[in-house]
């Protein structure tokens, strides 16, 4: 036996044998061998059955894609239901964008009555906003194209917006593609900060409870002005460029980006760079109205690069997260907690 | 496993998606190598048990929760089975139902496709090199010398490998289910 087993054991030796890779010498001995000790002669058995028992095998891997197919079919579902409801929605806020006139009752219906002040008569303030974990796309009279981030909202004046001014109000992150027309500029009020342009592509974040302002341009070119300061402040910015304002320090920091990072969201996906779980915390907060929670501090710490969708449902957002940063979650009610998986 | 588990049928009913999830983790595999005894294709017997869950999820809040989930899970995926093969039939793309089945009783396939899911399991949990070798043999028929060319080692490794990975399924299962693979695969020779 020497010879054959070189140093192998019984289970060395079985599984030498059931996968095929003894010659017809090497069984004839590994047999005998077998019938001197009932022991070996037990565990091979057990080996053999167990062989037999591995004839498919489902990987991991295999799994977890499953499972991602069985939330995305039913996420697919939700959303069917969801946007009957939602149709009927859009065809109020088209109204409210159109027929002026009849508008105005409808109009009041979405408007914030809390913080805009009693509309005048000839008044017709139109309201965008994006329900949760959705973005809302809405083109104004001039043709501009504007995306509305979930959880934020844009408010004009139909009635003037035909006249001169255009102008509108922003709470909350928006895209703009603004129509170009040199005579009547454009303009974006924040409540820290206003955006003058004639014709451009950029991006706004202002959402109120933030102490900073943000701007991104894309393509063209814009003015920002910083409001309640003594020094109004004012810059101009070029293509790829961000400025963020700080009410704290009362200054503006301009730096290089690029746009497609912090634009993706029109599409409904997040693209993060070497973002850390603390940033994707704060958007998924946003996307999906709920509260986070971490175990440990550490944690928000971890580093990663990747695309989440606003199509997704949280689960599979979380089950990203599990698998790329072996952090497990667990949901009570609006509330996730995030911990170290052992 | 908690297979047994009523509450967990409890939380899904009142629309708790984290329940729903573990669900699916903790039954999944051995739902689909039990339908797979049916179908013997691992696909399809996939994405049947997958829409039982997808069913399951959309009517949640009109599930009766059940006094004993595990045979209430097994059998439900084995009604959709049946229905699917009734259908195929009539199309005419399935031959007919393999006989040892229908004498099998269903309690012994449901043990067998936990059993399955066990050493599956176990397979999973080996050291990736050793995994990654007894795959290459169990799964893709290489010969031992192959894997040793195709891996950069010597095949002295692959037999030692082979003969861990082997060691560490047997003894991952308890002494009851040893008995049991013990028992089926003797049922079925008869």
């Amino acid at each position: 036996m020497n010879e054959l087993s070189h140093n192998l054991d019984v289970d060395g030796l079985s599984a030498k044998f059931l996968s095929g890779n003894m010659s017809l010498e090497e069984q004839k001995e590994f047999k005998n061998w077998l019938n001197t000790s009932e022991e070996n002669k037990k565990a091979f058995l057990k080996n053999k059955k167990v062989w037999e028992q591995t004839q498919l095998q489902l990987v991991s891997e295999k799994i977890a894609e499953d499972k991602i197919n069985v939330l995305r079919k039913l996420h697919s579902h939700q959303t069917r239901i969801l946007s009957r409801s939602r149709r009927q929605l859009l065809i109020y806020k088209l109204a409210a964008v159109v027929a002026i006139p009849l508008t105005f009752a409808i109009s009041w219906y979405f408007l914030n009555t809390g913080s805009v002040q009693q509309p005048q008569l000839a008044q017709t303030i139109c309201e965008v906003t994006a329900p949760k974990g959705h973005v809302a796309k809405c083109i104004l009279p001039d043709g501009t194209e504007v995306w509305v981030n979930t959880g934020s909202s844009l408010t004009y004046d139909a009635g003037s917006f035909n006249g001169n001014l255009r102008e509108v109000e922003l709470t909350g992150e928006a895209y703009f593609e603004v129509a170009k027309n040199v005579e009547k500029p454009f303009t974006v009020k924040t409540e820290m900060a206003n955006i003058l342009v004639t014709g451009t592509s950029f991006n706004v974040k202002a959402y109120s409870g933030s102490d900073v302002f943000e701007t991104i341009l894309a393509e063209g070119g814009i003015d920002m002005e910083v409001n309640n300061t003594s020094s109004k402040q004012k810059i101009s910015l070029v293509p790829g460029e961000r400025a963020v304002y700080s009410e704290e320090s009362n200054k503006i920091a301009i730096d290089k980006v690029e746009p497609e990072f912090f634009t993706s969201w029109r599409n409904g996906e997040l693209l993060f760079k070497d973002a850390t779980l603390n940033d994707l915390i704060v958007e998924l907060e946003r996307i999906y109205d709920i509260d986070f929670h971490l175990t440990d501090k550490k944690l928000g710490e971890f580093r990663f690069r990747g695309m989440f969708s606003y199509n997704n449902n949280l689960i599979e957002a979380l089950e990203k997260v599990k698998r790329t940063a072996q952090i497990d979650y667990r949901i009570e009610n609006k509330e996730v907690w995030l911990t170290k998986k052992e | 496993m908690t297979f047994s588990d009523r509450e967990i049928f409890e939380k899904i009913k009142n629309g708790d998606d984290a329940a729903f999830s573990q669900l699916f983790d903790e039954t999944y595999p051995s739902l689909c190598f039990f339908v797979n005894k049916y179908l013997s294709d691992m696909d399809k017997s996939r994405s049947l048990v997958q829409e039982f869950f997808v069913d399951l999820w959309i009517n949640h809040s009109k599930i009766n929760v059940p006094h004993t989930p595990k045979s209430y899970l097994f059998n439900s995926v084995k009604n959709k089975t049946i229905d699917f093969l009734r259908k195929e039939k009539r199309i005419g793309t399935v031959g007919e139902p393999d006989e040892n089945l229908e004498s099998t009783p269903f309690r012994d396939l449901v043990e067998e496709a936990e059993l399955n899911n066990r050493i599956n399991q176990s397979i999973q949990e080996l050291p990736e090199k050793c995994r990654e070798i007894f795959v290459l043999c169990r799964f893709e028929g290489l010969k031992y010398a192959e894997i040793a060319q195709k891996l950069d080692i010597s095949i002295k490794t692959v037999e030692m490998q082979m003969g861990i990975a082997l060691k560490k399924l047997r003894k991952n299962l308890s002494d009851y289910q040893m008995f049991n693979l013990l028992v089926f695969v003797f049922s079925k020779k008869n």
